[in-house]
């Protein structure tokens, strides 16, 4: 098992705000990641 | 992991400093750091889902059972009641009480209606001489000839039950370019009809009247205005917003929830603006009754409103009859309006004869003699048949404003209240409308309506408090008395917070602190209401990608 897969997701313990910053930090995160992507095509024209 | 929030900010940091020192200076770079970027996006998709669970479980966890405070019973009751008031109301007769006032501001205003919504208002009128037995033929529109050809297709289509009224269309095309005034006289003949019938329409009247008094357990109309009343009472209370109709607000955004966090600055200067002295939150006593006095105001300002909005109106009516108030001589002037009355009664009947004489000739020649041999003489007839329905159509609107005239005179002094003036325009239908037109300067049908139901809605109010006293004809400054009356209760209102431009303002800061009053009292939070609203953003975001 990985060190992530490992992850407690016990989320009682947050508070209500706590929660939505949770939810939040992921949605931004995955927007971030979406806009990291490179698109290969692109780069192979370039090249 | 001891802190979900901790692990999730220090994995994103750690995830993002290792996406920034990845190589992508090759086609293999990219491809392994796109493979990085899939894979953190797979772990991130899963934790969403998750999170995302728990956060509509908890939110669901919060919500408030709705409780039934039968408020569609109560608006059925006071629906009810006002229908028995309409019919019971002592002002009006069959006339206005069948609805054909309505139904003649409709058809005399024809221009702002299509060809089917006219056909609408002349099955309208006439059902309501079906619903007391009479079942009008062709023979009964033979106001001018242009009204019968035209009013025979039409009954043809009514009383074969067929929904097309093309061929009807057709015949008014043709009638139309000779007759453009075609559309006043089927009216004019709607008008004789209903005089005709009076008898007719009376007896229904006062059989429905006896009806709805025995299901309705009345007596009199005073009965009804009091049981109205006690109606109206039960059904605000039952509207009045509770603690879910706030959670509602909060969730679809129509109120901040964030200003309704104690610390929340929006909030601090709501009741600073509101309190004369500063009152302890503690002391429950005292703010209970600060809430309670804030719910009276409320009430008193959504009246006060409402007084503001048909002020137009009211100066209209002041400038129209300040000069007519009778001082000694009241008798005689309503004699004077009394005895134009019958004048114009005896012009209408007599020239209304003249007319109908003349159309026995015109329609005589669908026997046939008189067509090839008079073609002229015909023609000659029709015309002037035309111009006697044109000086008809005056005298009837000239008749129907004297009838007004009359009621205003019988009620115009120089202590005629508001809710006089607001009874007698709720009572006459058509002269609300036409002064309605003239003051607001309205532009279309809908607009009319729209204001004359707003009109209605407080006319009718049995509840209303403030203008009970406030004449029309003398000066008054109701906002100095609702502000002296608040004052003493600690409650800062003043002028100016009561004009019309800064009303509104005034009234959503009262609704935003007995929300906080409603909040305190509930079984929720502020902050639980809060998280709720977060939790439906997201899914209003996720239902938009979707």
């Amino acid at each position: 098992m990985t060190k992530e897969q490992k992850v407690n997701f016990d989320m009682s313990t947050l508070s209500l705000s706590e929660l939505i910053k949770v939810y939040e930090e992921i949605i931004n995160f995955l927007n971030f990641l979406e806009e990291k992507k490179i698109v290969e095509e692109k780069v192979a024209q370039n090249e | 992991m001891s802190n979900f929030l901790k692990f999730i900010e220090e994995d994103i940091t750690a995830k993002k400093t290792l996406l920034s020192t990845m190589p992508t200076k090759t086609k293999r770079d990219i491809k392994k750091y796109n493979e990085k970027i899939t894979d953190m996006i797979n772990k991130y998709n899963e934790y969403e889902g998750s999170v995302k669970k728990y956060l509509d479980t908890k939110s669901r966890s919060f919500n408030i059972k709705k409780k039934n405070n039968d408020s569609e019973k109560l608006s059925n009751q006071v629906n009810s009641l006002e229908h028995v008031r309409f019919v019971l109301n002592p002002d009006n007769t069959y006339y206005e009480k069948m609805g054909f006032d309505s139904l003649l501001y409709q058809i005399s205003n024809y221009y702002y209606f299509n060809f089917n919504c006219l056909n609408e208002i002349i099955n309208n009128f006439l059902d309501k001489f079906e619903l007391v037995g009479i079942k009008l033929t062709g023979n009964d529109f033979e106001y001018t000839c242009y009204v019968k050809e035209y009013m025979t297709s039409f009954l043809e289509v009514r009383y074969k039950k067929k929904s097309n009224y093309e061929e009807v269309a057709k015949i008014f095309e043709k009638i139309y370019w000779v007759n453009p005034e075609i559309i006043e006289h089927i009216e004019l003949n709607f008008r004789k009809l209903i005089k005709k019938y009076e008898k007719e329409f009376n007896n229904y009247i006062n059989e429905l009247q006896k009806k709805v008094m025995l299901e309705n357990r009345l007596n009199n109309y005073a009965d009804c205005l009091e049981k109205l009343k006690k109606a109206y009472i039960k059904l605000r209370r039952s509207e009045r917003e509770d603690i879910c109709d706030i959670v509602d607000l909060a969730k679809t955004g129509e109120i901040e929830i964030n200003n309704y966090f104690d610390e929340s600055k929006f909030r601090t200067t709501a009741y600073s603006s509101l309190m004369i002295d500063s009152l302890n939150f503690d002391d429950k006593e005292r703010m209970t009754n600060f809430y309670k006095k804030l719910e009276k105001l409320l009430i008193n300002l959504e009246e006060y409103n409402n007084f503001l909005k048909f002020m137009p109106l009211f100066n209209d009516f002041k400038n129209e009859y300040e000069k007519q108030i009778p001082n000694s001589d009241k008798d005689l002037k309503r004699e004077a309006v009394l005895k134009r009355l019958k004048e114009l009664i005896t012009k209408i009947n007599n020239k209304e004869a003249k007319l109908e004489k003349l159309n026995k000739k015109i329609f005589s020649d669908g026997l046939g003699f008189f067509m090839f041999k008079n073609n002229n003489t015909i023609k000659e007839l029709k015309s002037t048949s035309i111009k006697l329905a044109k000086e008809l159509y005056e005298l009837y609107k000239e008749y129907e404003q004297e009838c007004f005239n009359d009621k205003v005179l019988s009620i115009l002094t120089n202590s005629l209240t508001i809710p006089e003036l607001l009874h007698l325009y709720y009572s006459y239908d058509y002269f609300k409308k036409k002064a309605i037109k003239k003051v607001f300067d309205v532009t279309t049908y809908d607009e009319v309506i729209k204001y004359s139901e707003e009109f209605d809605l407080f006319a009718m109010n049995p509840t209303n408090v403030i203008i009970k006293g406030v004449t029309v004809f003398e000066e008054n400054n109701l906002a100095r008395v609702i502000m002296n009356r608040y004052r003493l209760d600690n409650i800062n209102v003043t002028e100016e917070t009561l004009s019309s431009e800064e009303l509104n303002v005034l009234i959503e800061k009262i609704k935003f602190l007995l929300r906080i009053s409603e909040i305190e009292n509930s079984a929720t939070t502020v902050e639980k209401i809060w998280f709720m609203a977060q939790v439906e953003k997201f899914n209003a975001l996720k239902n938009k990608e979707k």
